[in-house]
């Protein structure tokens, strides 16, 4: 029993031609982690489903041995989720990689979870189609990793979130058993309303980073593609100023022409700046810019920007072209995706957390990032506001060098977290970084966990994840 | 952690290898905007296994450095199946260098005897034979018998070396002929190193035999040096590449675009429009011997062609990411199967685009780089339109004649 398959007691996957095993040290050491700073783990094996049936069956051996699964897109999450701390297998969700269907029609594309935003845009554009939300990682984030760990960004001010970009999902669970979401769950009806039978099964398995299931095929909103775009800054005195500004762009519902929006703090507006305009003087530029990128039909947009132009003067915000120009529109719509801050700023690696607070909460969100920076002055912090239909996203982002600052990097984002959850703004992708936060929340997490017993009793989907406690021990090579 | 006498190559690359944002780019990426369609060829034909990738050189040689008993037969199978294509380099937004860790990679399993035997054969060749093929080095100018187009006039106003490379002096002959024929005709002077021609060293650069490429270079600058010319011409991409800090060479597409514009050279097509395929060479995206990223000789290579009206690709633009045909990086001694189906994937595209585009059927597929020339070639099936480097295609399909200078 001295091979990882046999041990594993997947050896008999070897013979199926709808599977790719790896198990040679070398081939593993690839598979362990994901963009974060959470510790990676060692998987025993890796496995490339490229159907649904093999999905199935390679979780019907994994739970009848308790073997850990973690599935994997393509792994550029900030939260861990898919590093296999509890070792056994890792499912690469990549191989499955097929667009099934563009139904105009009903608005609905229907994708296997391994296909990239990238190969998705690209079949979508001849249709004059897209889709609401698309990571900054889009080249390479695939849709099921998007889902699985509740993407937003681009789109956020029109659609919120990827979540409520679902019209349904199928999913295979910890036994082997396919399930269809949404319409679909009624068969031959296929997708095409999510909110419908019953109680909604698909938001289970949205942001549940695989803990509940592995998702093997995605349908998601149609939009068409936008006539004409249009990027527009404006500067602002203040924190308290730009969030009372958001409010009321969000509360007047001014955002139904709004594809991505995002303030900034001073740093980023004097690099910027400084950079592109070296004989300006920056001794009066704003501390904030709220900088938004349009795209809608173009009399909508300037019914729009005029509208946002006269809110943001009521709280003492002005145009801000030159932001505009050294950045924000260059950045938007060279789609350069992101290397708008991660590349730019330090290129380094970064620890990332992400979190959703109510726009009311930006100053504050604000004066927790101040108090991080004095405490930690050697992880230069950057902050990403970023704006959705209603509340906000807040990225923190901490630059370190893994060779000699990997444990401070986690420990200064730890004391972030910690302090941001204590202001009321809660982890937005929690993976394995924010564990220990979505334990603390004993009433949701009790119910998860019991969830998580019944639909995976074994304990074998994503151990370690949201805090959901394995059955399977610490070791998973102890067991088998 | 481990010390720079256990890893010396590696531990150059400690930087990059903890400063990696394991974001996945070079692993994958689709990108319509910036033309990347896929990143890696070696994950594409060979193994969808990461460990194949950019991420993945990191990943091992990070686990190698940490002490890891990693069984090193299985590095090296890893480490010299990679085509050195560059593009995960190039895509990486961080500016991460994998490629060149995994030759770090390869060099340090060249310091342990660890290296394939078809890896140790190639250096052997290039010491021995002064070409990675192994042929015999007194063969290298057979492929100048019977050409009358060195009989130039001394009274030209350039002086040119041709530099053919050992792809196109051994394997693909056609293309240095048809170069000699082209820069006769524009009225240049031509000299050749002949006997003191010799590999550049670029195969075992991108084997990790650092040192011994690095001989190889210097040992034909230095003959370089002992001629006056004044344009060193080259037709191999990765030969100009390997020259670019010691002798400032030309790539034959720089040169031909130059005498287009320069009207050394009348070229007047032999059909109304022909309509090709060109099937982008990863070395010449890697050009670091031109100026900008902007304006790699394969960008060069469409603006010729459509300044010479011919249709191309059905009017797709190029690649900035160019996937490699399977020549490269050792890989057809390495990985003859993966080698040969990377050839086949890029015919079927290139085949693929133009007829999609319905300008009729394909009258060539055209490669800038003679090493690609003869691999493509040698994957062709007999219903594939024929495979020509750029000189032989322009050899072929126009009428060569000298301009009005
Ligand atoms: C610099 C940088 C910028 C980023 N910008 C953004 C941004 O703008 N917006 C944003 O939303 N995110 C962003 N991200 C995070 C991440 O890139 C995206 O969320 C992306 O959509 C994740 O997709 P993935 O395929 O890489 O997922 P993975 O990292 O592979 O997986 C994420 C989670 O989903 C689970 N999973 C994956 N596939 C499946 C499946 N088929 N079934 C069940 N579970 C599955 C995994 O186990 C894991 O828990 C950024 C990351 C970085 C490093
Ligand atoms: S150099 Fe090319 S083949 Fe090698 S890992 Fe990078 S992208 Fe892949
Ligand atoms: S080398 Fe660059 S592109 Fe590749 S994973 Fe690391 S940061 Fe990303």
């Amino acid at each position: 029993m001295n091979k990882p398959e046999e041990r594993l007691g997947i050896a008999s996957l070897h013979s199926l031609d709808d599977i790719t095993l790896f198990t040679d040290p070398v081939d593993l050491t690839s598979y362990r982690r994901d963009a974060s700073s959470a510790t990676p783990g060692k998987p025993d094996a890796v496995v490339r489903p490229h159907s649904p049936d093999a999905v199935a069956k390679v979780l019907k051996q994994a739970n009848k041995g308790q073997v850990p699964v973690y599935a994997r897109g393509g792994a550029s999450m900030y939260a861990g989720g898919v590093n296999p701390q509890a070792g056994g297998i890792v499912l690469d969700m990549a191989g499955l990689d097929r667009i099934l269907d563009i139904d105009l029609e009903r608005g609905i594309v229907l994708c296997q979870p391994g296909v990239r935003f990238g190969s998705l845009l690209k079949a979508l554009r001849p249709h004059g189609q897209t889709v609401g939300i698309v990571p900054s990682t889009a080249p390479s984030a695939t849709v099921g990793g998007a889902v699985s760990s509740h993407a937003l960004g681009t789109g956020s001010p029109q659609f919120q979130s990827m979540g409520d970009q679902v019209a349904g999902l199928e999913v295979v669970l910890a036994n082997g058993e396919r399930v269809q979401t949404g319409s679909a769950a009624a068969p031959g009806t296929g997708h095409f309303q999510r909110y419908c039978i019953g109680p909604d099964l698909t938001g289970l398995f949205i942001g549940a980073d695989g803990t509940l299931g592995v998702i093997v095929a995605v349908a998601l909103w149609l939009h068409p593609l936008p006539a004409a775009r249009q990027t527009t800054c404006y500067g602002f005195p203040d924190a308290k100023s730009i969030e009372k500004c958001l409010l009321d762009i969000q509360a007047r519902e001014l955002v139904n022409n709004i594809w991505y929006g995002g303030a900034y703090e001073a740093p980023a507006i004097k690099t910027r700046i400084s950079q592109a305009f070296p004989e300006k003087s920056l001794d009066d530029l704003p501390s904030f810019a709220l900088a938004i990128d349009f795209r809608g039909e173009t009399h909508r947009i300037e019914e729009d920007e005029t509208q946002i132009a006269a809110i943001a003067e009521k709280y003492s915000g002005r145009h801000f072209p030159d932001f505009n120009e050294a950045y924000f529109n260059k950045l938007r719509t060279d789609e350069i995706y992101w290397y708008s801050y991660a590349g730019f700023f330090a290129l380094s690696r970064c620890a990332i957390l992400m979190s959703s607070l109510p726009t009311n909460k930006l100053s504050t969100f604000m004066t927790i990032i101040a108090k991080q920076r004095e405490d930690y002055p050697e992880y230069p912090l950057g902050a990403a506001i970023v704006m959705c239909r209603r509340g906000l996203h807040g990225g923190v982002l901490s630059f370190y060098d893994e060779a000699t600052q990997w444990e401070g990097a986690n420990a200064a984002m730890k004391q972030c977290t910690d302090s941001l959850v204590k202001a009321g703004i809660v982890p937005y992708k929690s993976g394995k970084v924010s564990a220990e936060q979505v334990t603390g929340f004993s009433a949701y997490a009790d119910l998860l966990q019991r969830l998580k017993s019944e639909l995976d009793p074994n304990g074998i989907l994503s151990p370690g994840d949201l805090g959901l406690t394995p059955k399977i021990p610490d070791s998973a090579e102890t067991t088998l | 952690m481990t010390t720079s006498q256990e890893h010396p190559f590696l531990s150059n690359f400690l930087k990059d290898l903890y400063h990696c944002s394991d974001c996945g780019y070079c692993v994958e990426a689709i990108w319509e905007e910036r033309n990347i369609d896929h990143v890696c060829a070696t994950l594409q034909s060979h193994s969808p296994g990461l460990a194949y990738s950019g991420q993945g050189y990191i990943s091992t040689a990070r686990a190698w450095l940490e002490g890891e008993n990693l069984p090193l037969e299985s590095v090296a199978e890893h480490a010299f199946t990679c085509t050195s294509c560059g593009n995960c380099e190039r895509i990486c937004p961080i500016a991460m260098r994998p490629m060149a860790i995994n030759r770090a990679l390869r060099s340090e399993l060249i310091s342990r005897d660890k290296a394939p035997d078809s890896i140790v054969q190639i250096h052997e060749n290039v010491i021995n034979q002064q070409n990675p093929a192994g042929k015999p080095a007194e063969d290298r100018y057979d492929w100048v018998a019977g050409q009358d187009a060195l009989n130039s006039s001394s009274a030209a106003p350039t002086n040119i070396m041709y530099l053919p490379g050992c792809a196109s002096a051994y394997s693909r002959p056609q293309e240095a002929q048809a170069t000699l024929r082209l820069l006769a005709a524009s009225g240049q002077s031509i000299q050749l190193l002949a006997d003191n021609d010799r590999c550049c060293g670029a195969p075992l650069k991108e084997l990790g035999f650092k040192a011994d490429a690095e001989s190889s270079a210097n040992q034909l600058s230095d003959s370089l040096a002992q001629y006056n010319y004044d344009v060193l011409l080259t037709s191999g991409c990765e030969c100009a590449n390997s020259l670019a800090d010691s002798s400032n060479p030309t790539s034959f597409v720089t040169w031909l675009s130059a005498a287009l514009n320069g009207k050394l050279l009348s070229l007047v097509s032999k059909k109304t429009t022909p309509h090709i395929a060109c099937i982008e060479s990863c070395q010449a995206t890697i050009s670091t011997h031109t100026q900008s990223a902007d304006d790699t000789d394969n960008q060069i290579l469409h603006q010729i062609l459509s300044q010479l009206g011919v249709t191309v690709n059905g009017g797709e633009p190029t690649s900035r990411y160019a996937l490699c045909c399977g020549a490269a990086g050792g890989m057809p001694s390495m990985q003859p199967a993966s080698s040969a189906e990377m050839a086949r994937a890029r015919i079927n595209d290139a085949v693929a685009t133009a007829n999609s585009a319905d300008h009729g059927s394909l009258d060539a597929l055209v490669s800038i780089d003679p090493r690609c020339v003869a691999h493509l070639a040698s994957a062709r099936a007999d219903s594939d339109p024929p495979v020509y480097g750029l000189a032989e295609f322009i050899d072929t399909f126009f009428t060569v004649g000298k301009g009005d200078v």
